[in-house]
């Protein structure tokens, strides 16, 4: 069973647990799958369906969740965790996936537009202080699981608290990206930009397959398809300078860009409804 | 009453029973807690047994192999290997050992 198959599994297992044992259940999934970036998927996925199996067995023969796991689930899954070697791979995927997508992001303007610069410097510097928020963001979802949920019980100020952290946290990624100027500046232009472009292209194809990215990834991969299209038709002779410079050509292009957003939207819808109705 | 075990004397005996249990028979998580409970270990958190599976199949103590179950989708049956079973006669020697030693004195009190 691959790590896909066992999710789908746990999923559709999952609606079989009573509504205490589905809450204690579905807290150590969280905490696990949170704690566990670093260690390898197929092996975490198949201790939590494992621990779901034996706990719906559990709860036919009349026994709860917590009477049959145990009342610290947390030290439970802490001694599992640390039983686990580390996994390059989870890691690596978790750490490309943040900034490979948060630098598709950022050079979205500069693909389709060839004379806007791309700042390497800051891209560099902004995506080490996402990783470094994200990763303290798993660090404290995974704390208020078992942790703060006791301590702040009362749900708008939960909420409050968290938005607030949000902000403070999204604060400085604006801070870098607005002020932090760095001698770094490529521009992607003519067929040098082209050859970039279908690089970066490539990159992104091979890591989402690598990664294991089928479904979820086609929106992201189809859009980035149509960017590169865009791009190579910005950075060529006569198409370029019609598209960049004239008023009818931007005009083409806004359109156009439009259109991809609009089915990049709709790909996805499609995607996650059918994700859903199979219950994955 | 069952006395409360604590949890680092459980860990060293508990890897010994649970070979001893699935030496007889392989069997899956919640087949394995159910014969804990039947040999009077019904007190212990059986979320203690996963880390330790984990621990023996890394030990080669055990190899994990997807099998059908009785009821429901395929379950992870843990078989005991040569490594385990050597392991699991020197639990038992240990154990007699030791458990010669503390009945004396409990004797002797």
């Amino acid at each position: 069973m691959n790590v896909n198959d066992m999710i789908q599994s746990n999923n559709f297992l999952r609606e079989k647990l009573n509504q205490n044992n589905k809450r204690y259940y579905e807290n150590l999934l969280m905490y696990v799958r949170l704690s566990s970036w670093h260690h390898d998927e197929q092996a975490i996925e198949s201790y939590l369906l494992s621990v779901l199996q034996d706990i719906l067995d559990a709860q036919n023969d009349g026994q709860s969740a917590e009477k049959y796991f145990g009342k610290d689930p947390k030290r439970l899954a802490d001694e599992y965790l640390q039983q686990l070697p580390n996994s390059g791979r989870t890691a690596i995927k978790m750490i490309g996936t943040i900034v490979l997508g948060y630098i598709l992001f950022s050079m979205l303007p500069a693909l389709v537009i060839p004379t806007k610069g791309i700042d390497f410097g800051t891209l560099i510097f902004s995506s080490l202080y996402m990783l470094l928020v994200i990763w303290f963001g798993f660090k404290y979802l995974a704390g208020t699981i078992y942790g703060m949920r006791q301590v702040i019980n009362n749900r708008i100020l939960n909420f409050a608290l968290m938005w607030l952290a949000s902000c403070l946290l999204v604060l400085p990624l604006m801070l870098i990206i607005l002020f932090v100027k760095t001698p770094l500046i490529i521009k992607l232009t003519g067929w040098i930009g082209i050859i970039i472009i279908l690089l970066l292209m490539a990159i992104l194809i091979i890591y989402s397959h690598f990664a294991g990215y089928k479904k979820m990834g086609r929106p992201v991969i189809l859009f980035s398809l149509e960017l590169t299209l865009l791009g190579i038709l910005t950075r060529l002779p006569v198409v370029g300078s019609y598209l960049t410079e004239t008023k009818p050509g931007k005009n083409i292009l806004a359109g156009l860009l439009a259109i991809f957003l609009v089915i990049f939207w709709i790909v996805t819808v499609v995607i996650i409804k059918s994700s859903e109705n199979k219950g994955e | 009453m069952q006395p409360n075990i604590s949890s680092q004397m459980l860990k060293g005996i508990l890897q010994g029973v649970m070979l001893m249990i699935l030496a007889k028979q392989p069997d899956y998580g919640y087949g394995i807690s159910t014969q804990l409970n039947q040999y009077g270990l019904d007190n212990i958190p059986k979320g203690t047994i996963y880390p330790l599976l984990t621990a023996m199949e890394k030990r080669n103590y055990l190899v994990g192999k997807m099998q059908p179950s009785e009821n429901g989708p395929d379950r992870k049956y843990y078989h005991v290997t040569q490594a385990g079973q050597v392991a699991r006669q020197e639990f038992v020697q240990e154990w007699q050992f030791l458990a010669q030693i503390v009945n004396k004195l409990i004797e002797e009190r």
